[in-house]
């Protein structure tokens, strides 16, 4: 099909009742969950896969990418009210969103954080939308052997990056490998590591395990902290002043290097693997506090630190899903819960993508597009309700959450079996994070498991089983060197 | 030591030697296996004083999985409608809430929600 027409037809499948629908439910479930705190997109992505098989391939991805950046606004709005992160990478809006608050300028607060999140955002999917098919098209020139060490790569940026023990780290992908391996050898049909129970045949069920280990787990270890008291009332109209709740264009405006900036930092930081929006969001508030002339007020309620924030973290959303598209490595987990659901639906990513499935991905860029239009829309309007939704008991929220991880993961396998592996995996989770074993690599590993062992197996089939026929393959030489040398660097760096 | 264990005895005994040339079925899980062990050696030299246990946290997350565990059977014996109420119940008053219209919200209005989200709405069967 031309390319053309197919552009043309993806962005048509957006505008369906059924695609805005989920783009609008995503974003509004994952404002509304991001705004309580403790919790985020990752929990609304992951207990939403099984759901989302009830509908067709871009309708249900379409709901996970409204999730995605609904939470990027969601988070903000109790880091503003109440001084209290909705998630991680909020925290550093609550270094000028919460004094602002505090200074009768609640109002202006939330405002710029819905502005200067979708800016970052919309940015950030403007780059995914140019770069990732040139990426593919690289990635098309190469082989068996070179997409094996792109692997190994990043699984070493991952591990080296996530968490503070590169021991932890490199044990957690290995064991996100070996679980991968249960099921039938994809060489040769063996069945293997099934300990006889057959429904294993097929591999572990990928969406209970990532409910348990990512939901789950965070769930069980929130319920030993939360709290039964009401977080203490912001008053949203403390200042009679008008100019103390509007935010002006020319406000705006004045920050618009730094949002700019924010962007670039977390589009670059978001396309890497592994580093996440809290790093972006630190990297951009000290690096717009560096830049400013005056920056005596940064961090008693100055709205550029603000603006850098935001944008910085809601750039990475977009970016994330580059390696993902071009490569089909994700990540981040929340590129990790995509890839999910993208095989629960039968859609390998991966270069291949824009050719065999070019219609769905040109979808997916318009389903981001319209998700930032909505996003905005529900975030300006809507943080009224969000505000009131943060003051809701977490452990009502929380226990809710559990009962729809049960019912999920039950109904995405059929029965009980899932729900085994839900509990199975729940106890994986709990003592990982207990212990800080980081889990990202290990989502990682375990989904791209599979394709790691065919990868493998193909590259050895090429080089004769011989390591020195690898003087044949110089990209994939130069990239298990980097893998060495960047695992070598993060280890050295930790002691 | 669990890395050895996997290596030596469980992926042997639970892979079969298959027809491949270079990888083996065995071959990718005992890769894993060796990887988490490189890991866990590695880790024993970074280990400090800072990777000790809370026994607080510990205990009182243990009592959540034990009541998972203990609802998973009971939904495998009398099905999710009748023991989530029960789960969402517990979770809450574990979780130390004792308002009654909150745990009113989490134990019926929950379940019920699901319910209708599932069976009614998708068409989907609850266990």
């Amino acid at each position: 099909m031309p390319l053309f027409a197919e552009l043309l037809q993806g962005l048509a499948d957006v505008f369906t009742l059924a695609v805005l629908l989920a783009i609008l439910a995503g974003v509004a479930i994952s404002q509304f969950v991001g705004a309580l705190p403790g919790i985020g997109p990752v929990m609304v992505m992951a207990v939403a896969i099984p759901y989302t098989l009830a509908f067709d391939p871009i309708v249900g991805i379409s709901f996970l990418l409204g999730a995605m950046k609904g939470g990027t606004i969601g988070g903000a709005i109790p880091a503003i009210l109440f001084n209290t992160p909705g998630t991680p990478d909020t925290a550093m809006t609550t270094l000028d969103g919460y004094p602002m608050a505090q200074n009768g300028k609640a109002k202006k607060a939330l405002r710029m954080a819905v502005f200067s999140s979708v800016t970052g955002d919309t940015f950030s999917d403007i780059v995914l939308i140019t770069v990732s098919a040139p990426l593919a098209l690289i990635a098309l020139r190469m082989g068996p052997v070179e997409i094996f060490s792109l692997m190994v790569l990043a699984f070493a940026v991952i591990a080296g990056l996530s968490g503070k023990s590169i021991g932890k780290a490199i044990s957690a992908a290995g064991l996100g490998l070996l679980l991968a391996t249960v099921g039938l050898d994809p060489e040769d049909g063996t069945p293997r590591l099934y300990f006889g129970v057959f429904e294993l045949f097929d591999g572990i069920p990928k969406v209970p395990l990532a409910i348990g280990v990512l939901v789950m787990a965070e769930v069980l270890h929130r319920l030993t902290q939360v709290g039964t008291a009401d977080p203490p009332a912001v008053d949203l109209n403390a200042s009679n002043d008008p100019a103390d709740h509007q935010l002006t264009f020319a406000e705006y405006w004045a920050c618009r290097y730094i949002m700019f900036r924010g962007a670039i930092i977390g589009t670059l930081i978001g396309a890497l693997p592994g580093i996440g929006s809290t790093a972006a969001a630190t990297l951009s508030y000290t690096t717009a506090r560096e830049a400013a002339k005056d920056h005596s007020g940064f961090g008693k309620g100055d709205i550029r630190g603000l603006a850098a924030v935001e944008s910085a973290n809601s750039a990475v959303a977009g970016s994330n899903l580059i390696p993902l598209l071009s490569l089909g490595i994700p990540g981040s987990v929340t590129a990790a819960l995509v890839l999910s659901a993208m095989l629960v639906h039968g859609i390998q990513p991966g270069p291949l993508i824009f050719e065999q499935q070019g219609r769905l991905v040109y979808g997916i860029f318009g389903a981001m597009l319209v998700a930032n239009v909505i996003n905005f829309a529900i975030g300006l309007f809507g943080w009224r309700l969000w505000a009131r939704v943060a003051a809701a008991p977490q452990t009502v929220i929380f226990a809710s959450a559990i009962l729809l991880c049960i019912a999920g993961s039950s109904v995405v396998t059929g029965g009980i079996f899932g729900l085994v592996v839900l509990i199975g995996a729940t106890v994986l989770g709990v003592v990982m994070k207990l212990l800080d074993f980081p889990v990202i690599i290990f989502i990682i590993t375990f989904f791209l498991g599979r394709q790691f062992e065919r990868s493998y197996g193909q590259m050895l089939t090429l080089t004769e089983g011989n390591p020195a026929n690898l003087i044949e393959f110089p990209v994939a030489i130069a990239l298990l060197t980097l893998a060495f040398a960047f695992l070598s660097l993060f280890a050295i760096r930790r002691r | 030591m669990l890395a050895i264990i996997a290596v030596t005895v469980v992926i042997p005994a639970n892979t079969e030697e298959g027809f491949g040339v270079f990888v083996l079925p065995k071959t990718m899980p005992t890769a894993a296996a060796i990887v988490i062990g490189l890991g866990a050696l590695i880790a024993l030299f970074e280990a400090s004083g800072e990777d000790a246990l809370h026994v607080g946290t510990t205990m009182r997350v243990s009592l959540f999985v034990l009541l998972l565990v203990a609802s998973s059977l009971a939904i495998g014996q009398i099905g999710f409608k009748l023991a989530a109420p029960f789960l969402g119940l517990s979770v809450m008053m574990l979780a130390g809430e004792r308002r009654w219209l909150w745990l009113s919200v989490g134990s019926l209005g929950m379940p019920l929600a699901i319910w209708l989200l599932f069976e009614v709405l998708l068409g989907r069967p609850l266990p």
